[in-house]
């Protein structure tokens, strides 16, 4: 299982993007974003950053809470899975978010992430999933 | 959403075991897409679009896949639009878009007309020299709260 030090890494550069601190975390390298809240892969740096300067105007982070669920060392960088729950204060209410996050980080000392990947669970499926759960009941 | 596109030939041998890979669920072939699947690894993760957490380890993941099997009456699936990081000579994360389509197996259900959707995927894989196995699958689609409201938009 994981070693804490990953984990805190990953939980970090999460939450210097929420805290607009982009310039510190991405990589200079090919990068992929896949955010919750749209449903793109974004590569360009530019297009990354403005998604989040977006995200950031919309939403402020309040706090997080994180179990990771593997890690996979590769040699320079290390690829991360953890679930995650992130409250999100939006228009003065407080909304919680349940993500699947994966993350490419640099395993040096540097904080650089290369891939980041937010999944959220699916609107129309879920829904359907939860009526046919009802049913069953 | 951008309209598909041929893939970008990033590495054409990951993309290449990808494409085979998504093929295969054409005629619900879930057998041959678990032998894609590094058996080795201890911790193997899927997330389809529609779960509510990821599956972690084998018998969550055959369990999801013999469901699937019963609850579908065909699947068909594509993919495009590939990014390939190699993290080395042995490893790989892949992007995608793939959409599928699929009939239920319950005629009489709500859902008797084919449903289709179209999510991102994150593939991890890694090479223990017998080719490209898959080790983790995460699908996303948009967050609910957030598809509700880019409804409400229009």
């Amino acid at each position: 299982m994981a070693a804490p030090a990953t984990l805190d890494r990953a939980r970090c550069a999460w939450r210097e993007l929420w805290r607009n601190a982009a310039a510190t975390v991405w990589d200079c390298g090919p990068l992929t974003f896949l955010p919750f809240d749209r449903l793109e892969v974004l590569s360009e740096r530019a297009a990354i950053d403005r998604h989040w300067h977006e995200r950031r105007s919309e939403y402020r982070w309040v706090e997080d809470r994180w179990t990771l669920l593997a890690q996979w060392p590769t040699g320079y960088h290390v690829l991360l899975a953890a679930e995650v729950e992130v409250d999100l204060e939006h228009r003065a209410e407080i909304e919680t978010r349940a993500l699947t996050l994966t993350m490419v980080l640099d395993a040096g000392p540097e904080l650089r992430l290369r891939h980041l990947g937010e999944a959220a669970p699916a609107a129309l499926l879920g829904m359907l999933a939860a009526y046919q759960r009802e049913a069953l009941l | 959403m951008s309209t598909p596109a041929k893939a970008i030939a990033t590495d054409e041998s990951v993309i290449a075991f990808v494409e085979h890979y998504v093929s295969l669920s054409k005629g619900k072939r879930f057998d041959a897409k678990r032998a894609l699947w590094d058996a080795e690894e201890a911790q193997p993760i899927l997330r389809p679009e529609e779960a509510s957490q990821a599956f972690v380890g084998w018998p969550a993941i055959d369990r999801y896949w013999s469901h699937s099997n019963s609850v579908m009456r065909d699947l068909e699936t594509r993919c495009w639009g590939f990014h390939v990081h190699r993290l080395s000579a042995q490893a790989a994360l892949v992007t995608y878009t793939q959409r599928w389509k699929a009939t239920l197996s319950d005629a009489a259900s709500l859902l008797s007309g084919p449903i289709a959707s179209t999510v991102r995927v994150v593939l991890g894989l890694r090479d223990r020299g017998g080719g490209w196995r898959i080790h983790l699958c995460i699908e996303s689609h948009v967050d609910g709260v957030e598809y509700a409201r880019a409804l409400l938009r229009r």
